[in-house]
């Protein structure tokens, strides 16, 4: 159904997978795609929890800086529409009534990083690597990065993280409160899908660390 | 550089150093360490792409000098006046688009405490010694401090500090989020180079818009500050698009 996504549905439970072997980095299409995608599972009364994560070794690497650049600067208008409508995907995902818990393992970083900071749980395997590189080539996030991470880290960690570019393990992301948990890669899926099916009884978004402490613990 | 307003300020390759310059305690002489136009200069020159904010000599600064606050507090309009213009440039250090860090050594307390916090990244060096002394004669911080420590610190920190008074070490300033950093020598130097590590490649409008980005989202409702950071965004790959053109 979609070239990009994997989309599976199970016991209320919806997971949807980056399918871009080997990084699932993000191009134009797959914007398109979980564009679509989003709009048609966040309205289905049947979905009761999501999780994102990427097919194989990786979440996703994000998008290709060749790919971001690929545009007609005589018609900065269309790239503008492209990513403004991109941004408002990944804000339907942090906006969710449902809970929206991202799976990461492997390279989670830029734009994938930003997906992975608009959903409301973050679980990690412990290869996981993240990070926002925009700044090194000249660029920043324009996919709301910024402003998820106002919502966790303090203004120095922001600077830190989108100025210095640097990648980090998971560790490293889990004492800056950007992942909620570290589990082995082996058991990633397993455990995300647990912690949803505990989630989906009167999920309240208010009691966000009370359910980390009580079902990722 | 500048030398006025009881700082002095030095460019260190692409980051400007501001000390604080009234040794040996630094008391702060007027509510604005610095002046407005004076700070506009440095964030405005187009080879400054980071401020670090010290002391000269062995402190911070002790903050303000009562005697001539008191003596200002005669006249409460030239004090109300003072006291905004001060608020309104610790307001303004904050939600500079470049990055600002503080780096501490010795005292700094009461309104040097208050210019710690408007910074986005303090480093300290592990003797250095923090207060809200205000409540020892009946005041409390004026320009922001306790804004910043409750937003900065939480509830308890701010509380604890604001209300006993107690001077506490860099270590428990650290668990407090007043330091984010203890830097075991060399705080200056250290700090410096942090700043430089975080900037130096960047081009100044990379480093404004996303401080521009990293303050919206703290200012702004959800759906504006992300157009903001979107259309941030395009304009930058815009003219990283055009470069790579001209460029191949």
């Amino acid at each position: 159904m979609y070239k990009t996504i994997n989309w599976r549905f199970e016991d209320n439970i919806g997971i949807v997978e980056l399918n871009s072997p080997p990084a699932n980095s993000m191009n134009k299409l797959f914007f398109y795609e979980i564009h679509e995608l989003s709009d048609r599972i966040l309205t289905d009364e049947r979905v009761k929890a999501l999780i994102i994560t990427g097919i194989g070794r990786h979440f996703s690497s994000g998008a290709d800086i060749n790919d971001l650049l690929a545009f007609d600067p005589g018609n900065s208008h269309a790239a503008n529409d492209f990513y403004i409508a991109n941004s408002q995907t990944f804000k339907r995902f942090y906006t969710a009534k449902i809970p929206v818990i991202a799976a990461v393992k492997g390279v989670c970083i830029g734009s994938a990083m930003e997906l992975a900071m608009s959903c409301h749980f973050r679980i990690a395997a412990d290869n996981g690597i993240m990070g926002f590189p925009e700044a090194s080539y000249n660029l920043m996030t324009g996919c709301g990065g910024s402003v998820y991470l106002s919502g966790i880290t303090d203004k120095k960690t922001s600077i830190e993280l989108m100025l210095g570019g640097y990648n980090m393990n998971v560790s490293e992301a889990e004492q800056l409160g950007l992942i909620d948990k570290i589990v082995k890669k082996n058991e990633l899926i397993v455990k995300a899908v647990n912690f949803a099916k505990n989630l989906i009884q009167n999920y309240n978004p208010e009691l966000r660390n009370y359910y980390i402490r009580k079902f990722l613990n | 550089m500048i030398q006025s307003d009881h700082v002095v300020v030095e460019k260190k390759g692409c980051i400007a150093l501001i000390k604080i310059n009234n040794p040996p305690q630094n008391y702060l002489k007027s509510p604005a360490f610095i002046s407005r136009e004076n700070l506009l200069l440095i964030a405005n020159d187009p080879e400054v792409k980071g401020i670090v904010i010290s002391g000269a000599g062995r402190h911070f600064s002790a903050g303000a000098d009562l005697k001539s606050l008191f003596t200002m507090a005669k006249n409460s309009e030239a004090l109300n006046s003072e006291m905004t213009e001060g608020a309104g440039l610790l307001e303004y250090v904050s939600e500079l688009n470049i990055p600002v860090a503080a780096a501490i050594h010795g005292v700094c307390l009461g309104g040097g405490l208050e210019i710690a916090m408007s910074c986005h990244i303090r480093f300290a060096s592990p003797g250095s010694l923090f207060a809200f002394p205000e409540i020892n004669t009946n005041l409390l911080p004026g320009l922001g401090g306790v804004v910043r420590m409750v937003n900065q610190s939480g509830n308890y920190a701010a509380i604890s500090l604001l209300l006993s008074g107690d001077i506490i070490d860099a270590e428990k300033a650290q668990k407090f989020n007043i330091v984010h950093q203890l830097c075991e020598e060399n705080v200056q130097e250290q700090t410096i180079k942090y700043v430089r590590n975080l900037v130096e490649s960047k081009p100044k409008k990379v480093i404004a818009y996303v401080m521009q980005a990293i303050h919206n989202a703290r200012k702004l409702p959800l759906n504006e500050a992300l157009h903001e950071e979107t259309r941030m965004f395009c304009e930058l790959a815009i003219e990283e698009a055009v470069r790579r053109k001209s460029g191949s």
